[in-house]
């Protein structure tokens, strides 16, 4: 399996492979100088050299990275971060009006579900950013079966997860994605 | 006169910031368990600092500086949640008894009718 694997990634990947590799040192490289933003031969060497070395070192993920273009799926990324951090914000004050009041009604507890989402990276993303927002957490994701187990702080920021907005914004992603 | 104005926008945020940041320790204090604190201390760092940090971009307008001030507040965004996540799921694995009033028993909120 692995020997197959190898084989059909040397005849008819290895074009978009080295591309994606181009890019990601590209990528590697710019992010190195702009945090060093300082220009001469032995930053730009040692980011060379970095750059080379990660890049080298990620090369069995290079398969991984997406394989259509930025452009189809960008609105919908731009929507998801902007939803993404709509929620965060929306959740940040709904914890911190619960945590100040005085007769604090907190229910915590777990809530397990099974949200309709086909790929393995749209459950990443999900979980992630079920984390990310606050009064929810994710506890566990089974791998097999795509249950997610979460805690919520109050009642309401349990209900409505699995069919909540994010989950809405992240089925047009893997959509957008597909096609 | 335009400096002070962005002064202010900028004590502004950093003040929104400071706010969260000290609801987030009176919930780490009030809280009674685990999980709760878990959401309490990872709710500070998202907004909190995050206010903080934007009203230090604000203020020092745009620059190099300012640009690794939001690369700072985009891997802070990573890395709290990751650890707020492993510490609920430790704890979980652990079997850490959530509070008396929180019941450590799923819920199971499948609504299998709809698909």
């Amino acid at each position: 399996m692995r020997l197959y694997r190898r084989f059909s990634y040397v005849t008819y990947e290895v074009k978009k492979v080295r591309k994606r590799q181009i890019v990601l040192f590209m990528v590697l490289l710019l992010f190195w100088l702009l945090l060093s933003s300082d220009y001469d031969a032995q930053h730009i060497i040692t980011g060379l050299v970095l750059s080379a070395l990660v890049t080298w070192f990620w090369r069995d993920l290079s398969d991984l990275l997406p394989s259509k273009s930025l452009t189809g799926r960008l609105p919908n990324t731009i929507r998801y971060g902007l939803t993404l951090l709509w929620e965060i914000i929306l959740a940040n004050i709904a914890v911190a009006r619960s945590l100040l009041s005085s007769q604090s009604k907190l229910d915590s507890g777990f809530v397990s579900f099974k949200p309709d989402l086909q790929t393995s990276w749209g459950q990443v993303l999900l979980a992630n950013s079920i984390t990310i927002t606050p009064g929810t957490v994710t506890i566990d994701v089974n791998p097999d079966t795509g249950v997610f187990l979460v805690h919520g702080l109050t009642e309401s920021m349990r209900e409505g997860l699995e069919d909540g907005r994010l989950v809405r914004c992240i089925q047009r992603l893997e959509r957008s994605r597909s096609k | 006169m335009l400096m002070m104005i962005r002064e202010i926008i900028a004590a502004v945020f950093v003040a929104g910031g400071v706010f969260f940041f000290l609801v987030s320790v009176i919930g780490l204090i009030r809280l009674p368990d685990i999980y709760m604190r878990v959401h309490a201390t990872a709710k500070g760092d998202t907004l909190g600092l995050g206010l903080a940090l934007v009203g230090a971009m604000v203020y020092l307008g745009f620059s190099f500086t300012s640009l690794k001030l939001l690369l700072i507040i985009a891997f802070i965004w990573i890395t709290s949640p990751t650890a707020a996540h492993l510490i609920g799921k430790s704890a979980y694995r652990s079997g850490v008894q959530a509070a008396c009033g929180s019941i450590p028993v799923k819920d199971i909120s499948e609504r299998k009718n709809q698909t």
